[in-house]
């Protein structure tokens, strides 16, 4: 079956399963995501959308199954080969996960002082990155300081500074007003039309289905109940 | 480099009041340390100074006659350990005797007869223990014709007690104080690695090694332990001025009493443990947190 990898393809799972305390919270999901593709996973809460997205970053191990990402088997990475998987993703979090006491810059540029990249790059990529998501005039600001929506938009911009081939995001617009949530969303497509794969998990679908064309899979406890093509 | 100490400061700054009740607590167990070493430096110094110059005085008994002279001076010299000998006669020693007390005094002249016995003087060489200046003496005291032997065992006896006692407490203490600064170090970590706890899953998050993850802590651990010891050294250096100067008045009429500071090598060794004790609280911590 991993034989059969599709030349493009730079997400699959084979029959994977996550158990907690013997309940499934995913169950024998497959999946094939190709380069550039936008997926938008939806569900009911609970459902298993948050678990499929922490299976594919490693935060939790599968408890059967297979992964590749980008032809890397998970189950074979080294703990030390750990960081350099998590670079390929850009993560975005419902509930931001900025670190308080740490302007918006310096959160931005965690992400490039973590790869281990040159002072003066790191400012100049971050400036570039904070303009884009429309937060360089706030770059010394806090994030306790800010709105959900600009706090979002740093996250945002954490994820796509480090110029990942997967964006990975968790309820991204959950906590956010339409105007805040649509900001946050055209930042990640303008991101995804330069070629990133993208994987959304959210609920709340229509301000999505409208704009985009990809996949739309829906989860129901645990399993793949209907996937389709939007737009 | 310069990201994890600019970010170690940070910290430190973030966290002041708990890395200063750190610094000050490794502070205090390096002042302990540093005092007893401060002790052992300068007793050292006098038992060496007693070592190299060290005189001794055998007193002989009444039935000695100058025809015992050459050989048991030759008998004396041939036990070692001795850099010069001199025969000091009964006559020489009450010529001395009255040259330094004084030339009309009464109790000279109520004398009748010499009282002295006659003496050899005898300068030794360095020893390095106590034991085998006894073991000498003993070898001289076992010669039949000699009545006692005079090296300043009473005071260096008494000294040596003192410094051995010292020694002891001093270990016990520094061991104690070191444990207790461990304990604090490792355990300012501990909470300052909680109180980070998000940064450090969203450092993990995105992408960031444990190295560099671990870093800022081993960085901040150093800083703690280097500036505990500096300032554990700084108090001690200002205690000894205040000290030391009134002392040295005090004395200076009976005795000459030099007391010198800690030794260049001895503050960088200090420094360096002091370093390592922050090295080592933070390893303690984050191998217990992150195993």
């Amino acid at each position: 079956m991993i034989q059969d990898i599709k030349k493009n393809s730079i997400i699959r799972l084979f029959n994977v399963s996550k158990r907690y305390n013997g309940k499934f919270a995913l169950k024998d999901v497959n999946l094939d995501i190709e380069q550039g593709e936008f997926i938008l996973i939806s569900g009911p809460s609970g459902a298993g959308k948050s678990t499929l997205l922490k299976v594919l970053y490693l935060a939790e191990k599968v408890s059967e199954g297979q992964i590749l990402i980008d032809g890397m088997n998970l189950a074979r990475i080294s703990s030390s080969r750990l960081p350099l998987l998590r670079r390929r993703f850009g993560m975005v979090f419902q509930d931001f996960k900025l670190i308080p006491n740490r302007t918006v810059y310096e959160n931005v540029a965690l992400v490039l002082e973590a790869a281990g990249e040159k002072t003066d790059y790191i400012r100049k990529k971050v400036m570039q990155v904070l303009r884009t998501t429309d937060m360089d005039k706030k770059a010394k600001a806090l994030p306790p300081t800010l709105s959900g929506g600009e706090q979002q938009r740093v996250a945002v911009a954490r994820a796509i500074v480090g110029e990942p081939s997967i964006i990975l995001a968790d309820e991204p617009t959950g906590s956010l007003d339409i105007k805040s949530a649509q900001a946050v969303l055209d930042v990640i497509m303008a991101y995804h039309k330069k070629g990133a794969t993208v994987l959304i998990a959210s609920h709340n679908l229509h301000l999505l289905e409208s704009s985009v064309r990809g996949r739309n899979i829906e989860i129901t406890e645990g399993t793949i109940n209907r996937t389709a093509t939007m737009l | 480099m310069s990201h994890f100490i600019k970010k170690a400061l940070t910290d430190i700054r973030l966290n002041r009041f708990l890395n200063l009740v750190t610094i000050f607590t490794i502070s205090l167990s390096i002042l302990v340390v540093s005092v007893f070493l401060l002790f052992f430096e300068n007793a050292g110094r006098v038992i060496e100074a007693w070592n190299q110059g060290g005189r001794a005085m055998i007193y002989l008994k009444d039935n000695f006659t100058m025809d015992m002279l050459p050989e048991l001076k030759k008998k004396i010299s041939s036990l070692g350990n001795i850099n010069e000998i001199v025969f000091i006669s009964k006559d020489e020693a009450l010529e001395r005797l009255r040259k330094e007390i004084s030339l009309n005094s009464d109790f000279l002249k109520t004398l009748q007869g010499n009282p002295l016995p006659d003496a050899f003087e005898i300068k030794m060489k360095s020893y390095s223990r106590i034991e085998e200046v006894e073991g000498f003496a003993q070898k001289i005291k076992e010669i039949e014709i000699v009545d006692d032997v005079e090296y300043g065992q009473g005071w260096l006896g008494k000294f040596l007690k003192i410094f051995n006692l010292f020694k002891i407490t001093g270990y016990a203490m520094s061991g104690l104080f070191f444990l207790v600064a461990l304990f604090i170090t490792s355990n300012t970590v501990r909470l300052a690695f909680y109180s980070r706890k998000l940064e450090v899953e969203i450092m993990r998050l995105v992408g960031a090694t444990e190295t560099f993850i671990k870093a800022p802590f081993y960085v901040e651990g150093l800083l703690q332990g280097f500036l505990g010891g500096v300032l554990g050294l700084v108090i001690l250096l200002i205690t000894y001025l205040m000290v030391s100067s009134g002392m040295t008045q005090g004395l200076s009429s009976y005795v000459y009493f030099d007391i010198r500071f800690l030794s260049i090598q001895t503050i960088i060794l200090i420094i360096f443990i002091s370093t390592f004790l922050g090295w080592f609280g933070c390893y303690l911590s984050l191998k217990q947190i992150l195993k």
